[in-house]
């Protein structure tokens, strides 16, 4: 078992195949040598614990933030998948390329996706971080630009000027 | 719908996160909105990388088009970000002869007063990346059907008759000194072409027009004839 510690000093205990998923994790597993010894500090990552009784990953709007808890749950899932085939140049991954249960799991509020997307980077685990991303580009497919706005409560902060020297680039996509 | 829990994602991410979900788009047009959103997220969504990208994709079938910067983009409003290692790519590209131009400015100036004729009109763009210009300018130029003289005679063509058996096929070359040889007519006295307004015309035979497939290759026919760029 691996011990590790969220930024508000939560304690976590798992098993060295599911805290390996993350390359940080790792390599200091790996640089430290034996990881019974001490708790692995992730002062970048909060832990926020669902409160009990919650189910594992609910995609309810009051959920606490983010969540090594969360992290974890996503890298016990995919304790037992085969080892990524590197992407090829020919046919790199899309937003499509999202397993359901995956797509299950990140629905959840933006708040939230942002947390995870953000932990994923830090804790260096690939297919987090693929799978999140691409949960945010499936949001946005086939959105205007007025849609895209709203979803994410943007304001615009372009002068009218700038838009339509924008518009004018981009002439041609629109009329595809 | 819950308002409290909206966030910016892409705006609030860092660059290089931001750039990661953009990217997985792949889709133009889709990414030219996402330029429009915010100053954010028109950072993110002109990302060379992401561009880049999507212009290997998509050219990697096509025809008549090489995987570098566009050589008929106006390069004008992307002159500061250009490096001179580009450019020289893009005079290249032009066929612009480069030697004895050692300073930066002589091949700006170079870069400025090349880009070739029949190349897309771009008056009053500012570009925003170099490789969104080059997939644009190359989706543009696509559809051109009217051919240079280096490039009509630097293709070996494929030539049949329109009565000919389906399977059954010639070669031709069109000449820079406007010689036009076929292995159909060989032995014969040579035989001459020409511009003729934006189609090409081997000697009194009529004039043939050109237009574009799917894959960008270059077809040109007259009601006897018809010249295919090989696979």
């Amino acid at each position: 078992m691996v011990r590790i510690t969220s930024s508000d000093s939560q304690e976590f205990s798992v098993s060295q195949d599911i805290a390996c998923q993350s390359q940080l994790i790792k390599n200091m597993i790996e640089d430290v040598g034996d990881a019974d010894e001490q708790p692995i500090p992730l002062p970048n990552v909060a832990g926020a614990i669902l409160q009990k009784g919650g189910s594992c990953f609910p995609s309810i709007s009051n959920a606490p933030k983010l969540t090594l808890f969360a992290v974890i749950e996503y890298a016990t899932m995919h304790k037992d998948d085969p080892p990524s085939a590197p992407e090829t140049d020919a046919k790199p991954s899309t937003s499509e390329d999202i397993e359901d249960r995956d797509k299950q799991f990140l629905n959840v509020d933006q708040g939230t996706l942002f947390e995870i997307i953000l932990a994923a980077n830090y804790l260096d685990m690939k297919s987090l971080l693929d799978v999140g991303c691409k949960t945010v580009a499936n949001m946005i497919k086939g959105k205007t630009v007025e849609e895209v706005r709203a979803l994410f409560n943007i304001v615009n902060d372009f002068t009218p000027e700038e838009e339509e020297q924008i518009r004018k680039e981009n002439e041609w996509c629109e009329d595809r | 719908m819950l308002h409290t829990n909206q966030k910016d994602i892409v705006g609030n991410l860092p660059r290089e996160l931001s750039v990661k979900v953009l990217g997985f788009l792949r889709a133009p047009k889709t990414l030219a909105r996402c330029a429009l959103v915010n100053k954010a997220w028109y950072s993110a969504a002109n990302d060379e990388l992401i561009w880049k990208t999507l212009c290997h994709l998509r050219w990697s079938s096509k025809k008549n088009i090489e995987p570098q910067l566009h050589p008929r983009v106006d390069y004008t409003s992307l002159v500061p970000t250009l490096s001179v290692r580009e450019i020289k790519e893009i005079l290249k590209a032009r066929k612009v002869d480069i030697r004895g131009l050692f300073d930066k400015s002589d091949l700006v100036k170079a870069l400025l007063s090349s880009l070739p004729i029949h190349s897309p009109p771009q008056q009053g763009i500012q570009w925003s990346s170099h490789w969104k210009a080059s997939f644009i300018i190359a989706e543009l130029d696509a559809k051109r059907t009217i051919l240079t003289k280096d490039e009509l005679c630097n293709i070996e063509w494929e030539f049949r008759m329109k009565h000919w058996p389906e399977d059954v096929k010639s070669h031709a070359k069109f000449n820079t000194d406007y010689s036009y040889k076929s292995a159909m007519f060989q032995g014969e006295h040579s035989m001459k072409w020409r511009f003729y307004a934006n189609d090409v015309q081997v000697e009194q035979y009529p004039a043939l027009s050109i237009s574009r497939e799917k894959d960008w290759g270059v077809v040109m026919q007259n009601e006897m004839a018809i010249f295919h760029q090989p696979a």
